[in-house]
């Protein structure tokens, strides 16, 4: 099968924002796969959103090559970029940012210029069913809630049927409950229409919500890219691990190799089993509702610094106190 | 296209591909010019002509500078410096004290004169001293008593400090407002968090005041008191009239007297080196020290009341710098006006344009508003450092007095007359060259106003227009342009009122025959024809008091919302 061409791709690609200054982004190669929601994850000032807005035309690269379905839009020596108005790339920011002396149907119809005005309204009206907002199209940002304003920003995203799409933490100004709600409805909605996405987060929840693959960004750098639950489970370092959520590092007794483990991958071996990773002693139990969580101090040779756990429900044993003993293995 | 027809994603939708492919297939590219980067690079350059021809002529030839040194120039500085001392000393009493009284304190009559306190910016200060500038003759009698008594030396000191006095009395009242606004906005928003955490660590009203509320407003203040003293080194009319010669007087009078350019350009530049010298001496009094607004937010202070005597007392001290600076002349004004009126049948007087004044404000304010937000959006394409540069040197103009303006604008117009170029008409003594100064020197109040509302609407507003398939210029006009409706029109209100009082710049730059309200009023006032000048008077002021409630209301920091 001949290789398909990505719709967004990055080589070696470098932004600095000013001369003398640590690159925002350095050295980046990285393609979106049609189809792919791809996230871009990383703690503040990581590069993620320079990259994003390389990919929508909103920055120009220092060096590298920034290339949409193949074709050379930005960088390369080229003498005049391809400006964001004609890269045809929809882009979902934090708030929305929808325009507020607009009502949601002429926000979603603005991308859609040089149509019929009956192909617009027809459009808009399939937009907003989209979204599950029929009817709102009348309504002014200001009359509506931010989970609506964020799925009004989507359908004029995705109105001019974008080839690509660009999500900037779309979810980190709402509360937790809708966060979680809206995430899995925009999931659905792109995964029915087959949308290739950049999805920027610094929050593990979208990642596994929403993406296919990761790509976690740590100073400007790319430190790993892979299949989510495949980098969730060997992550190459503590900044990827914790990247994707709690951590424990534990080592190899033989070599002293870090490897790392996450809280729920917490196991009690049979007593004298070979899957034993070591002792450790019990320093904290707290409850939390929907599960027990341990504070672990390893023994030397286990570990240096303490283990978070989860107390695994189906253990049978009565739930250790601090201060207790208790033997350690790890989920294969 | 529906979601359902939409294509494999593999294949990129015909329109996208043809869009890249066809951008693809234009190489080698030749770079397209910067057009949004022309545009800011123009008018920047317009704007700042005027300025850099004061500065390029200073080294000309000159006949009158000379004994301008010898004799005149020390008295125009010194003039200029002590009256820009005692009217800073004085408008900040008188606009500090009012904006604590009715930001934090509850008082009958609070409300309106929290609001009434800005008029006095309604009226120009040549208008006021119209109506002040007699009244040291009712002081005659005592002078002569004093000369009896002590002598012609105490006699012209008493004279001296009377006219000085007055006019400084005057000027600060009149101009006490932007004193009083930047004050009472600091106060009820930005210090409030800390006058209550002081107030709690138990200080009293006036210690707070005193300790915390003071040093915490004191950029605002210094800007208001900044302001003051621009407009005072830019006065004409008023030093006029109470026969004080300053710099701006000295420039009138060296190009109007001896039509020695070089010698008023000079007088100019040594009019911006004073006002940029005291701004800088203010820099270095404040050394290292910041006082930001930390946990600023915008609920107001919790108001003490105030009854009996401190009631009076407040409300005294809030009525002080309204009456002079308002009420009174006002008052003399509308009384002059009747007289006029009635002995003329209510005739207008006799030069009076009002369609000239109008449109020509109207006109001038309409276009530099769409140019400063064209301008202000244009250089925001431009990034940070340029961005800067451009803003900085388009407002610059408001730093610099009008008079000074008016003759590098002279300058110039003289220069492109001479060069006898083809379709372009002669500029020198045309509206077209007047509505040019105007705009050189009141750019920079629509500019930073909607320099503010953008900065208000945000970057992802205009990113997400772009990214939608909108060009820089339709997102001007369909996103950025809208929404700086209220911006614009405030900055249209205010310019529209500057421009109607406008005097120094409009007596320099006036054509022949062309009147402004403000030179009708003038001229009427210098013939002492006092009754018929206070009918264009006042319509400066009613053109300038009904713009500045709504503005009040529109800008919102007005306590009376609260």
């Amino acid at each position: 099968m001949a290789e398909s061409i990505p719709p967004l791709e990055f080589r070696k690609v470098s932004r600095r924002y000013r001369s003398g200054s640590s690159p925002a982004v350095a050295d980046v190669d990285l393609a979106v796969a049609p189809g792919e929601i791809l996230a871009l994850i990383g703690g503040s000032g990581s590069g993620k959103t320079t990259l994003l807005r390389l990919a929508a035309g909103l920055e120009s690269p220092d060096g590298g090559e920034v290339r949409l379905d193949g074709v050379l839009v930005a960088g390369g020596g080229i003498a005049r970029e391809l400006p964001p108005e004609q890269r045809q790339v929809g882009l979902v920011f934090q708030e929305g940012a929808l325009f507020p002396h607009l009502t949601a149907a002429a926000n979603v119809a603005y991308g859609l210029r040089g149509r019929q005005r009956a192909a617009v309204r027809e459009r808009v009206e399939e937009c907003l069913a989209l979204v599950a907002l029929p009817g709102y199209g009348d309504r002014y940002p200001h009359e509506l809630s931010g989970g609506e304003r964020q799925r009004i920003a989507l359908a004029r995203a995705l109105a001019p049927a974008p080839r690509l799409l660009l999500l900037d933490e779309p979810f980190s100004h709402l509360d937790p409950a809708l966060r979680w709600r809206l995430r899995e409805e925009i999931r659905d909605i792109l995964a029915g229409l087959g949308q290739t996405a950049l999805l920027v987060t610094h929050d593990p929840e979208d990642v596994f919500a929403m993406a296919e693959r990761v790509a976690i960004l740590e100073q400007g750098a790319l430190r790993q890219v892979g299949p989510v639950l495949s980098v969730y489970r060997n992550p190459v370092s503590r900044y990827c691990a914790e990247s994707l959520g709690p951590a424990n590092r534990v080592l190899d007794p033989a070599g002293g190799k870090e490897r790392w483990r996450r809280p729920e991958d917490f196991r009690l071996p049979a007593d004298g089993s070979p899957q034993a990773a070591g002792e450790a002693r019990v320093e904290a139990v707290r409850e939390t509702g929907a599960r027990i969580e341990l504070r672990l101090a390893p023994d030397a040779g286990a570990g240096d610094e303490p283990w978070h756990v989860h107390w695994p429900d189906t253990a049978g044993r009565p739930v250790p106190s601090p201060g207790d003993r208790i033997s350690v293995a790890w989920r294969a | 296209m529906p979601f359902a027809q939409r294509p494999e994603p593999v294949a990129a939708p015909p329109v996208v591909a043809d869009v890249i492919r066809g951008f693809a297939g234009t190489r080698p590219r030749v770079p397209r010019p910067d057009r949004w980067g022309l545009l800011v690079t123009v008018v920047a350059a317009l704007l700042l002509l005027p300025v850099a021809a004061v500065v390029l002529r200073l080294g000309g030839e000159s006949t009158a500078w000379a004994s301008l040194v010898e004799t005149l120039l020390g008295k125009y500085l010194l003039n200029t410096l002590v009256l820009v001392a005692l009217v800073v000393a004085m408008a900040m009493p008188l606009g500090i004290l009012p904006a604590w009284l009715v930001s934090t304190c509850e008082f009958p009559g609070r409300r309106i004169l929290s609001w009434m306190l800005i008029l006095p910016l309604a009226l120009p200060t040549y208008v006021a001293a119209f109506v002040f500038y007699r009244v040291p003759e009712a002081a005659i009698p005592h002078l002569v008593k004093i000369r009896t008594t002590f002598g012609v030396d105490a006699f012209l000191a008493a004279e001296l400090a009377l006219r000085y006095g007055l006019l400084s009395l005057m000027l600060a009242a009149v101009l006490s407002p932007y004193v009083y606004l930047a004050a009472r906005s600091a106060f009820t928003r930005q210090c409030r968090v800390q006058i209550e955490s002081a107030r709690l660590l138990g200080d009293g009203v006036t210690r707070a005041f005193l300790r915390v509320a003071l040093p915490a407003a004191r950029p605002a203040l210094v800007a208001g008191g900044a302001f003051v003293a621009m407009e005072v080194a830019n006065d004409y009319g008023a030093v006029h009239f109470f026969g004080v010669p300053t710099l701006s007087a000295g420039i009138f009078r060296t190009w109007f007297g001896s039509g020695d350019l070089v010698a008023a350009l000079r007088l100019a530049a040594l009019m911006i080196a004073t006002v940029v010298g005291l701004l800088a001496l203010e820099r270095l009094l404040r050394g290292r020290a910041r006082y930001s607004a930390a946990g600023a937010d915008s609920r107001p202070l919790a108001r003490r009341r105030l009854v009996g005597v401190k009631a009076l007392l407040a409300f005294s001290v809030c009525l002080l710098p309204l009456t002079v600076g308002f009420l009174y002349p006002v008052a003399r004004l509308g009384h002059w006006a009747w007289l006029h009126l009635a002995a003329e049948g209510f005739a207008l007087p006799e030069g009076l344009r009002l369609g000239q004044s109008l449109g020509l404000a109207a006109g001038t304010t309409v276009a530099a508003a769409f140019l400063a937000a064209l301008f202000a959006y244009a250089a925001r394409l431009r990034g940070t450092m340029p961005r800067r540069v451009f803003l900085s040197i388009a407002g610059l103009g408001y730093a610099i007095p009008g008079a000074v303006v008016a003759v590098g604008v002279l300058s110039v117009t003289g220069a492109v007359d001479r060069l006898h170029l083809p379709l372009l008409p002669m500029l020198g003594g045309t509206v077209a060259a007047l509505a040019f100064a105007y705009a050189v020197r009141f750019f920079a109040i629509p500019l930073k106003l909607s320099e503010a509302g953008l900065e208000r609407i945000g970057r992802p507003v205009e990113e997400a227009s772009r990214v939608l398939g909108a060009s820089p210029w339709r997102t001007f006009l369909a996103i950025d342009l809208p929404l700086l409706k209220g911006p614009l029109v405030a900055a249209a209100i205010l310019l529209f009122v500057d421009l109607l009082k406008e005097l120094p710049l409009t007596l320099i730059l006036r054509p022949a025959g062309f009147e402004t309200l403000a030179t009708t009023a003038f001229s009427l006032a210098s013939e002492a024809r006092l009754q018929a000048c206070a009918v264009p008077s006042l319509l400066v002021v009613a053109a300038g008091v009904l713009p500045l409630i709504l503005l009040d209301r529109r800008l919102g920091t007005g306590s009376h919302h609260g």
